[in-house]
C-alpha cells in the first residue's frame, strides 16, 4: 500500500470517529496530518503564529463540517488539504487588508555563475526567506508538493488548474527559490 | 537571460521527474533530451540546486507539532462546535402557563389567597434584612477580594486585582483582568444572573452540575456553559468575547452564537457580530494557561 493510501484510510477512520462523537478521532487527525499541514502553512504564510491560527481554523471547519464529507465522494485527506488551503489564503487576505505585509526578501543579486555547484547545504531559514518572494499562486501548488507531498494530479484538482499549468507553476517557483538563495 | 530551448525542455522535464511524475506533465519537455546535463555545466548545477532546496522543506515537514500547539488543536474536538451541552435543566412546563394555573386555583379557594398573601408579605419583608445582603445575592456563601470591591449588588475589579464568589453548594466566579465592573443581579445555586456595563473581565466559573449563567452585555447576552472567558465590553465600539476553555453562547438580538473555546468574537454596540476568529489564550498572560493542565470539560 501506497504511504498516501495509508493516510488517506487512517484519516477516513479517524473521521468516522470524530463523526460519531469520539475526541480521539480528532486527536487521531492532528497526529496524522498536523504536522504536515503545519509546514505547508507556515512557509505559505512565513510566520509561525499565522500558520497556527491557519491550522486551528483548518481543524475547527473540519469538526464543524465533518458530518457533511463523504468519504465515498472524494477523499478525506483531500477534503483536508482544501480546508487548510483557503484557510491559509483567507489569512494572507486578512493581513494583507491590515497591511501587515512580511517584509520581502530583497531583490536577488545575478547569479554569481549559473554553472558554478554550490555545495554548502541550504538552512531551511534560508528556503523560507526566500519563499517569501515567489508570488503565491506559485507558492501553493509548490508546497503541496514539498510540505504535503502531492502528486500533481491531486494539486490540480485542488488548485483548479490543470496538471501542465501545476508543472509548470512547480518549475517556475523552484526557478525563483533557486535564484534568491544563490544570490 | 534566456535559457536555450534544449535547457528549458529538460529543466521542465527534470522537475517533474524530481517529483516522480513523468516528463509528459511538463507538457513542452516532452521532447527532451535526458542525457542533456552531460554536457551542460548549468543543467547540471540546476538539477544540483533542486536537491539542495528539497532536502531542508522534506526534513521539516514531519517535525512534530509543537506542545502548547497540538494541545490547543486536540480541544477543538472538546469544546469543538459540534460538542452541544446536554445537561441543561430541561422545561417541563411552558412559563407562560404558570399564572393561569396558580391564579384559577387560588381563584377558587379564597382563604388560601387571602393567607399565601399574608405570608408572602412577610417573606419580602424579611428575608432581605435576614443575612445582611441584597436578597439576589443571598447564595453568595464565600467573598474575596483583592484590589475589588463589592459594594451592595457591584463588584470593581481594580487592573491587577481578583474576586473569588462561592455559592453556598460550592460553585465559585473567579473574577481577574480589569479593570471592569459587574452588576451581580443574582448569584445562587439555582441561576446566575450579571451585568457588564463597561470594562474588561476575565473569569473563570466552576459549576457542578451547570445551572443557568447569564451576563448580560450591552444588547447582548452570554450564556456561560463554562469555563473561561473574557469579555472586553465597549458600549460605543466594538466589543470581544474570547473563550479559553468550554464554551458560552453570545445572544444577540437577532441570533445566537456558540463561541467555542480557543474562539474570539467581535460585537458591535447594536449586538451584530463582526468578527469571528481564532483565539489563543496560551499566549496570553492574563490566562496563564498550560496546555496539559487545562481542563475542557467542567
Amino acid at each position: 500500500m501506497e504511504p498516501s493510501d495509508r493516510i488517506e484510510q487512517e484519516a477516513q477512520d479517524a473521521l468516522r470517529h470524530l463523526r460519531q462523537g469520539d475526541p480521539q478521532g480528532l486527536r487521531r487527525l492532528v497526529d496524522l496530518l498536523g504536522p504536515r499541514l503545519f509546514s505547508f502553512l507556515k512557509r505559505l504564510l512565513g510566520q509561525a503564529s499565522d500558520a497556527e491560527d491557519a491550522l486551528q481554523e483548518t481543524f475547527a471547519t473540519l469538526c464543524a463540517k465533518a458530518g457533511q464529507q463523504n468519504p465515498e465522494v472524494g477523499s478525506v485527506t483531500g477534503w483536508i488539504y482544501r480546508i487548510a488551503r483557503t484557510q491559509g489564503l483567507q489569512m494572507l487576505r486578512h493581513r494583507q487588508a491590515e497591511g501587515r505585509a512580511l517584509a520581502a526578501p530583497p531583490p536577488p543579486a545575478p547569479p554569481a555563475d549559473p554553472e558554478q555547484i554550490v555545495e554548502r547545504h541550504l538552512q531551511l531559514e534560508e528556503v523560507d526567506r526566500a519563499l517569501q518572494a515567489v508570488p503565491v499562486d506559485l507558492r501553493v501548488p509548490f508546497l503541496m508538493r514539498e510540505c504535503l507531498d502531492l502528486p500533481y494530479a491531486q494539486i490540480a484538482h485542488l488548485t483548479d488548474r490543470s496538471v501542465n499549468q501545476v508543472a509548470s507553476d512547480i518549475l517556475r517557483a523552484r526557478q525563483l527559490l533557486r535564484e534568491y538563495v544563490r544570490s | 537571460m534566456s535559457e536555450p530551448v534544449a535547457c528549458q525542455a529538460f529543466r521542465a522535464a527534470l522537475s517533474a521527474g524530481f517529483d516522480g511524475e513523468a516528463p509528459g506533465s511538463a507538457g513542452a519537455a516532452a521532447g527532451h533530451d535526458p542525457a542533456h546535463d552531460t554536457a551542460c555545466a548549468a543543467c547540471r548545477a540546476f538539477r544540483h540546486d533542486l536537491e539542495r532546496l528539497r532536502r531542508p522543506l522534506r526534513e521539516a515537514r514531519d517535525h512534530a507539532l509543537p506542545g502548547p500547539l497540538r494541545e490547543r488543536l486536540r480541544q477543538i474536538a472538546v469544546a469543538g462546535p459540534d460538542r452541544r451541552p446536554t445537561t441543561t435543566p430541561a422545561r417541563t412546563t411552558p412559563a407562560r402557563e404558570e399564572p393561569d394555573g396558580w391564579f384559577a386555583a387560588l381563584a377558587a379557594r379564597p382563604l388560601l389567597a387571602v393567607g399565601g398573601g399574608a405570608l408572602l408579605l412577610v417573606l419580602l419583608l424579611v428575608i432581605p434584612f435576614g443575612n445582611g445582603r441584597p436578597a439576589q445575592l443571598s447564595g453568595l456563601a464565600g467573598l474575596q477580594l483583592r484590589q475589588a470591591q463589592l459594594t451592595n449588588e457591584v463588584l470593581t475589579v481594580e487592573p491587577g486585582g481578583e474576586a473569588t464568589l462561592t455559592t453556598t453548594g460550592g460553585r465559585s466566579l473567579r473574577l481577574w483582568g480589569g479593570p471592569g465592573r459587574l452588576v451581580l443581579t443574582s448569584f445562587t445555586d439555582s441561576g446566575v444572573d450579571l451585568r457588564q456595563d463597561s470594562g474588561r473581565l476575565c473569569a473563570h466559573w466552576t459549576s457542578r452540575p451547570p445551572i443557568p449563567f447569564r451576563l448580560h452585555a450591552g444588547a447582548c447576552r452570554v450564556e456561560i456553559t463554562g469555563t473561561v472567558w473574557r469579555l472586553a465590553l465597549d458600549p460605543t465600539g466594538e466589543s470581544t468575547l474570547e473563550v479559553a476553555e468550554g464554551q458560552v453562547a453570545l445572544v444577540t438580538p437577532s441570533d445566537r452564537h456558540v463561541v467555542p473555546a480557543l474562539r474570539r468574537v467581535r460585537f458591535s454596540p447594536a449586538g451584530a457580530v463582526t468578527a469571528s476568529e481564532a483565539f489563543n489564550p496560551f499566549d496570553d498572560p492574563q490566562f496563564n494557561l498550560i496546555p496539559d493542565q487545562v481542563v475542557v470539560n467542567h
